[in-house]
């Protein structure tokens, strides 16, 4: 696992949602990944103690309550600082809620900001549209979003199970970064999603970042991070090449020796390091292989592979507060023992 | 291609041997692998290109050795603390030890091994039994513990004469038991009652230096007197059993110390055994090598097949100022015909008590680093037990093994249209003790489909940061460098 961290994490996790229906545990769990990020949630640093004054915020550029559509830069949060279903208006076509937030000038450490629209368009209990851009959104009403010609991302189709028993999971870093998750009717994890700088990225990189919006698939419920056939779906993981001209779709790129049996081995380890008993971790590389485009972009911080044969969510330390919990062969910071 | 990198390199690339014959190459390059890792030879910062060398840092010391003798010292130097200086506490001025047959008698240096610390000693005399005008270390001495001699026997050593006995530096002549191996010109160490001098000289006899200047303090009959130039007639390869070179390298502290064996046991030209371990060694004589309990013997550099006399072949040598190392023989049209690396790994875990690889071989197919690397050396986390198959881990993207090198390095990256890199990662899969030891500091992995006959230098050929070893194979590797390598 884990042990030191590149970043300051401040997370909250195991956050029952509104068990109305699974369209309200929805429409609660996206409130929580906005209100985590700008700090209107209790958040926790690694050891399990609540932080008074968080940092890395993101701030409300413009929102739509489903009602009132507002202007861009007027800054007024819609959805309010305490969560309210009724000004969570989720609509394909119709009125629908929709915020823009704009991230910390730092973002991930770098100068400049990135914008995020979140937008409530499926009402479905299980995906809503969650786009990121370097450029401010523009235009907006009470039946569509706001939009940015450079913008990335799309329908998250997958956030959440439309689950009654839905549990959020968030993490942001002192400089803005992200992950959510959802878990689902208290078997495992569903949704997984992050927004990220990257490490060891090259100067002339105009679009440093990766943006993934993952959601469960098949039987297991469990997100792609990575498997025998390597991350997951590229096209779920968004970003832009080097002039930030063009979408492209990175792959995270899992590590193994380069002999099949021995990869086997390392993926569907089940067993602890014979060193320390504990489980290993890697880093991830963001890799991109589409024509034209190739270019080893960075490493995700802190965010590491683990063996996949492990079971999830294996957290460690095993004893005391633990620091990180394997989802689906990827660990995550967290300070907390998981539940689903 | 990295363009920082970890450690703080030196360098010692492009290295010439003399090529007199095949057995002179050889043993040329056999004395450049010590030469280097003593500091004997100028090193260059990276990225310094052919400019001053930088003080070397890093450097590993003799622990003792085996080699031709000139004169009365018949090493290799080994005894153990007598019972006149058990419980003294270092420095002392007197040191008792069971006998100090095989030492220099007029001044040298020898260590201590205290409790698994190294203590090196400077001495101006000897009696059979005790050493006189001592000055360093540290720590107690108890019976029992072993004396080592520090002489280099790899290059030119002789004695003080009686003829020089009690004279002061400086002399125009110093008198020696034999100046065989020695320059007809240049300069000598001896060790004298002020310690280690550097004495210059314009002529030699048979057994003295003339035209001498320089140095300070009494030499007394036996003192040391060496080179640290190569000679053909110091290195002897011979099959154990019979007298031929070895030499225990001690690593800086903060690397362990570690402990490198470098033992030339066969008749064949440019066949070595090179072996490693974490406790001291004991034993050795001129016909066989110390060893450890816990020492790994690389096995895949005991055939090293360089072509022997090959006009083209040069050496490459590098060190970080933390003693980790590599060397790598360049011939045949490949910078690394031959080659080790040894290094202290990075992001191991605390109770890993041998969070070290070693990894050497003859061609380049051998050496590189993918998986299932035959000619390595690593040691389980407590030390039970080797494994000699760690595997070198390397990214996956979409299913395909080494897509990474195989589909996408024909060219450069489009952000900065440099070739990439990445980490390498050393993984026991074997035996069930699976570990995931760390990774190495600063080589790392690149791309295949680059044959390191191209001279595939980063950020330029002319003046390099990083060089791709081992192409033309399955994946290629990074290494630092300051000079374009020759081959």
């Amino acid at each position: 696992m884990p042990t030191t961290f590149d970043r300051t994490w401040q997370m909250s996790w195991n956050q029952i949602m509104d068990s109305t229906s699974g369209e309200t545990a929805l429409k609660n769990a996206v409130w929580q990944l906005k209100a985590m990020l700008k700090g209107e949630i209790t958040l926790n640093d690694n050891t399990a103690t609540p932080i008074g004054s968080p940092a890395g915020l993101w701030t409300c550029h413009y929102s739509c309550d489903g009602v009132t559509a507002g202007t861009a830069g007027d800054g007024v949060d819609r959805w309010t600082g305490t969560y309210t279903v009724g000004k969570l208006v989720d609509s394909n076509g119709g009125a629908h809620s929709w915020m823009v937030l704009k991230s910390p000038t730092n973002f991930g450490g770098a100068t400049g900001f990135l914008y995020m629209v979140l937008e409530l368009n499926q009402n479905n209990g299980t995906g809503f549209t969650c786009t990121v851009s370097r450029s401010a959104p523009t235009g907006g009403t009470t039946t569509a979003r706001p939009t940015a010609p450079d913008e990335i991302g799309g329908i998250w189709t997958s956030f959440c199970a439309n689950n009654t028993n839905t549990r959020f999971h968030g993490g942001m870093t002192s400089l803005g970064e992200w992950y959510a998750l959802t878990s689902t009717g208290g078997v495992n994890f569903c949704g997984t999603g992050l927004l990220t700088a990257l490490q060891d990225a090259k100067s002339a990189d105009g679009f440093p970042y990766l943006f993934v919006s993952g959601g469960s698939t098949g039987s297991t419920g469990r997100p792609i991070y990575y498997g025998n056939s390597g991350v997951a779906s590229p096209a779920n993981c968004w970003g832009r090449d080097k002039n930030n001209a063009v979408t492209i779709h990175p792959s995270m790129a899992p590590w193994g020796p380069a002999n099949n049996a021995a990869q086997t081995i390392f993926i569907n380890q089940t067993t602890t390091d014979a060193t320390d008993s504990a489980y290993d971790d890697l880093p991830v590389y963001v890799f991109v292989a589409q024509q034209g485009q190739f270019s080893l972009r960075g490493r995700l911080p802190d965010i590491r592979w683990a063996p996949t044969g492990t079971t999830e969510p294996s957290y460690e330390p095993v004893a005391g507060t633990p620091q990180s919990v394997i989802v689906s062969g990827v660990w995550f910071p967290t300070y907390i023992v998981p539940i689903f | 291609m990295p363009t920082t990198f970890e450690k703080t390199w030196n360098h010692l690339w492009n290295y010439v041997p003399d090529k007199t014959s095949a057995a002179i190459q050889s043993q040329n390059l056999a004395w450049f692998f010590k030469a280097f890792l003593l500091g004997q030879l100028p090193l260059y910062f990276n990225g310094a290109g052919s400019g001053t060398p930088g003080a070397p840092t890093g450097a590993w010391k003799c622990l003792y050795s085996s080699g031709v003798q000139s004169g009365a010292n018949a090493g290799p130097g080994i005894t153990t603390i007598a019972a006149g200086s058990n419980g003294a506490a270092l420095p002392q001025a007197t040191i008792n030890v069971a006998s100090t047959a095989g030492f220099p008698l007029g001044g040298g240096q020898f260590w201590i091994n205290i409790a698994g610390s190294m203590q090196l000693i400077t001495y101006t005399g000897t009696t059979g039994t005790s050493f006189t005008g001592c000055t360093g270390g540290s720590g107690t001495m108890a019976t029992g513990q072993n004396v080592f001699d520090a002489t280099d026997r790899w290059s030119a050593n002789t004695t003080v004469a009686a003829g020089s006995n009690g004279a002061a530096l400086p002399q125009a002549t110093v008198n020696v038991a034999s100046t065989t191996n020695f320059p007809a010109s240049g300069s000598f160490q001896i060790y004298t009652s002020s310690g280690l001098q550097t004495v210059n000289y314009t002529g030699v006899t048979g057994t003295s230096f003339t035209g001498c200047t320089g140095g300070g303090g009494t030499m007394s009959t036996g003192g040391l007197v060496y080179n640290s130039l190569f000679s053909a007639a110091q290195i002897v390869q011979n099959t154990a059993g019979s007298a031929h070179n070895w030499m225990v390298l001690k690593s800086p502290d903060g690397l362990g110390p570690v402990y490198v064996y470098i033992d030339l046991n066969s008749a064949a030209n440019a066949n070595w055994s090179v072996a490693w371990s974490l406790t001291a060694p004991t034993g050795g004589s001129n016909t066989a090598r110390p060893t450890a309990t816990d020492e790994v013997q690389q096995s895949g550099w005991s055939n090293m097949s360089w072509t022997n006399g090959n006009t083209t072949q040069h050496a490459h040598g590098s060190l970080t100022t933390t003693g980790d190392f590599t060397i790598w023989i360049g011939d045949s049209g490949y910078i690394n015909k031959s080659g080790l690396i040894f290094q202290k790994l990075a992001d191991t875990k605390t109770a890993d008590l041998y969070p070290y690889f070693m990894m050497a071989g003859n061609t380049p197919w051998s050496i590189s680093p993918w998986c299932n690397v035959t000619s390595v050396g690593c040691r389980t986390f407590n030390g039970g037990g080797t494994f000699a198959a760690p595997v070198i881990l390397v990214p996956i993207v979409n299913g395909s093994a080494n897509c990474f090198s195989t589909n996408y390095m024909g060219g450069h990256d489009v952000v900065d249209m440099l070739a990439d890199d990445h980490p390498l990662y050393v993984w026991n899969f074997s035996g069930g003790a699976y570990t995931l030891k760390g990774r190495l500091y600063d080589i790392k992995a690149g791309p295949a489909g680059i044959a390191q006959n191209s001279m595939f230098c980063e950020p330029s050929p002319t003046s390099p940061l990083s060089v791709l070893l081992g192409g033309a194979v399955t994946l290629a590797f990074w290494h630092p460098t300051y000079a374009q390598p020759v081959y």
